[in-house]
């Protein structure tokens, strides 16, 4: 091998060593940001029909969670029932699947619907209806649901990222913490979350005073960051839509609860959608 | 005026030729990521390449370093393969349709060697798409060598 050859050969080798490394050290913060949790689909069901009214229904599913449910109804009038007769409420999917709840009727009664077991086998939703039938199995109402798409929260620094986060006017999902930087979580054993909004848009955002906390996470760093388990928050309307609001995440982590060790914050933004659904 | 024209087209198409490794190589790491990501999040083809270069700075990072790795590797490998087939190891002459065709042997075996490393290896897809895309590439290149060295 001539002389031009040889240096060409060592300092090409050089160059690959380099990037090689830089490849290795790097992946880890390449796949945090890159292999996102993959949602399947993530709506709000509503009904506003007749007197009845169904608000903030989730229905959403990713690689590893669940959930339908957490929407408050309220029952109309429906000529052929009387108050405490026993109906069966179903939530339609697809015109095939559904989700029953077993309600004892009151006309003008508000119900909690607590969330159920997964729906398998279901990619996407693109019908849903509510069916009420009384105790002989008889439909007595039926009404097509408006389906709403979330509108997802992105949030993240170089190590730490919010995931799942979506928001409507009155309603959060809050999403998880998650973070690639081992070493820190394990120096700081408690974590503290605290959700804020700007009282104002035009405030200085800079200034911690202009914030209003409306949730706050304190626990085990370990049973929080990387767990997948998630938070919800209802909104009041009167303090104005939330979609509108300059939201961000205050994450205090420490070795003591009592003493504030590293503190920082992360603004979240709207997601570009499309990827997801 | 024509002549000026087709001056132009000749250098810009040369720049092209000259740079051909390194567009070659670019493609073979957009099929790479957009094969990979497109299976990861089950979406087309097409919808994956704007994530790509989008979605954040540390995604789009690791694009140009992946790009800039094949390319050192495919260089190297030219260096080593060149310098190998002036050397004559390993040998496999042949004739063919009045051509002598020579085969330097040993490289596809070393290239064999390492293909199956790699498969026993657990790498992320993301580099093993990678490793069977520049292989392809390297082994087309010299076959290219073996045509164009014929006597």
């Amino acid at each position: 091998m001539d002389q031009k050859h040889k240096s060409n050969l060592i300092i090409t080798c050089l160059c690959l060593i380099i990037v090689f490394v830089s490849l290795l050290t790097m992946y880890d913060n390449f796949s945090f940001h890159t292999y996102n949790t993959k949602t399947y689909y993530d709506y709000f069901l509503s009904l506003n029909h007749q007197g009845f009214t169904l608000q903030d229904y989730e229905l959403y599913k990713d690689q590893s969670n669940y959930h339908c449910g957490d929407g408050t109804l309220v029952l109309g009038k429906i000529d052929s029932l009387v108050d405490g007769q026993d109906i069966d409420v179903i939530i339609q999917i697809n015109r095939k699947q559904h989700i029953d709840y077993s309600l004892k009727y009151l006309e003008g009664g508000s119900y909690s619907l607590e969330n159920k077991e997964d729906l398998k086998n279901i990619k996407e939703i693109k019908n849903v209806q509510l069916i009420i039938k009384d105790d002989n199995q008889k439909t007595v109402y039926q009404h097509t649901l408006k389906l709403k798409q979330v509108e997802k929260l992105s949030c993240s620094s170089k190590t730490f990222k919010v995931e799942n986060a979506c928001i409507s006017d009155d309603f959060m999902r809050l999403g998880y913490l998650t973070s690639t930087d081992e070493d820190l979580l394990k120096k700081y054993p408690n974590i503290s979350l605290e959700y804020r909004y700007l009282k104002s848009n035009k405030l200085n955002d800079k200034n911690d005073k202009n914030y209003v906390v409306f949730k706050k996470i304190n626990g085990k760093t370990k049973e929080i960051v990387n767990q997948k388990i998630y938070q919800t928050y209802n909104h009041d309307l009167n303090q104005g839509s939330l979609k509108k609001k300059k939201l961000s995440v205050v994450i205090i982590l420490s070795k003591d609860q009592s003493q504030k060790s590293y503190v920082f914050k992360l603004n979240f933004s709207k997601e570009n959608g499309g990827l997801y659904e | 005026m024509n002549k000026e024209r087709y001056l132009k087209l000749k250098k810009d198409f040369i720049v092209l030729y000259l740079a051909r490794n390194g567009i070659m190589t670019f493609l073979i790491t957009l099929f790479t990521f957009s094969l990979d990501l497109s299976n990861y999040y089950q979406i087309s083809f097409p919808a994956i390449i704007p994530y790509i270069f989008f979605n954040n700075i540390f995604t789009l990072m690791y694009f140009c370093l992946l790009w800039i790795f094949n390319y050192l590797l495919f260089e190297l490998f030219k260096i080593i393969n060149d310098w190998y087939d002036e050397n004559h190891y390993q040998t496999l002459k042949f004739m063919y349709h009045e051509h002598n065709y020579s085969i330097s042997w040993m490289i596809y075996v070393i290239m064999a060697i390492l293909l199956v490393i790699i498969q026993i290896v657990q790498l992320p897809t993301l580099f093993h798409i990678d490793a069977y895309l520049m292989f392809g590439f390297m082994i087309l290149r010299s076959l290219k060598q073996i045509y164009k060295n014929r006597l």
